[in-house]
């Protein structure tokens, strides 16, 4: 294979390439650019969102469980007080898991199209 | 300064340590996508691609692995990628670009092997590339493709069977020498 190898000699790039190829990774590199976001951090930002944002939700939905105790006592007294409690907990979490990732997952998946 | 501390360098925005990468790398590099293209023009423009990647990606880089084998991964494929948005898509057409030569003899051999790459599919173009050109071993070339070394090793095998069933003596003569 050596005078197969030999017969194809390699080229070296032209200066004027390697300068505008240095000049664009600047360009790339230079503040302002967009940041490269891994799957990991984004699901980590996903995470924070949802934990800060479960505090307010349990607010709101607190309101809301006086309401419906309110209701619940009122129309079937044995089962308020627990289909009122379940309510609460999985309304909060579902609330915060979804307010929390779906503007951020759609953020990302604008950028990784866009970015190809 | 070594390659990993360069992309660690790179990693947090220093111009300077892509600069040092470039020139360290560039004759490599072009060489490959050259070889590969047997063509200037698209080498010029994926040795371009290849190194904005490698600035865009350079977050994904992992300190183990040596810095050459991720360049020339991001290298073949900014090269599918390529061939995948043109019609160039198995075999290459179009001119060649050959660097000219006083040796006429040479020239011969040049067109010859040339021509040779250009009707090989990209796959197999790949690993003749990585094993005799660049001596890697065929283990580093299935890291690097992150295909089994089964693959290629058959990829290899059918190169080497299809540029003899279809240059016969012609290619023996430049294989042989």
């Amino acid at each position: 294979m050596d005078k197969f190898v030999a017969s194809f000699p390699s080229p070296c790039p032209d200066e004027a390439l390697v300068n505008r190829v240095q000049m664009l990774m600047r360009q790339e590199l230079a503040p302002g650019q967009s940041v490269y976001v891994e799957r990991g951090q984004v699901a980590g930002y996903v995470l924070a969102l949802t934990a800060a944002s479960v505090p307010l939700f349990l607010f709101v939905n607190y309101l809301y469980f006086l309401l419906l105790q309110s209701l619940g006592t009122l129309l079937a007294p044995p089962i308020a007080h627990s289909f009122v409690a379940v309510f609460l907990i999985l309304g909060t979490l579902t609330g915060a898991l979804c307010y929390g990732s779906i503007p951020i997952w759609t953020a990302y998946w604008l950028k990784e199209r866009g970015g190809q | 300064m070594q390659d990993e501390e360069l992309m660690m360098r790179l990693a947090h925005g220093d111009a300077g340590a892509a600069d040092l990468l470039v020139a360290r790398y560039k004759n490599m590099l072009f060489a490959f996508l050259y070889r590969l293209t047997t063509n200037r023009s698209d080498a010029e423009d994926l040795f371009q691609e290849t190194w904005l990647r490698v600035v865009r990606y350079r977050h994904t880089y992992r300190a183990p692995k040596k810095f050459s084998t991720w360049l020339f991964q991001i290298a073949v494929n900014c090269t599918r990628d390529f061939y995948k948005s043109t019609v160039k898509a198995k075999t290459l057409d179009g001119e060649s670009a050959l660097l000219s030569t006083e040796d006429g003899r040479h020239l011969e051999d040049r067109e010859l092997t040339a021509m040779l790459m250009r009707q090989l599919p990209l796959p197999q173009r790949e690993v003749i590339m990585l094993r005799y050109f660049h001596d890697m071993k065929e283990t580093e070339i299935a890291d690097l493709l992150e295909i089994p070394l089964g693959t290629v090793k058959s990829r290899l095998h059918k190169s080497l069977l299809y540029l003899k069933a279809h240059y016969g003596d012609e290619y023996a003569r430049t294989l042989d020498g």
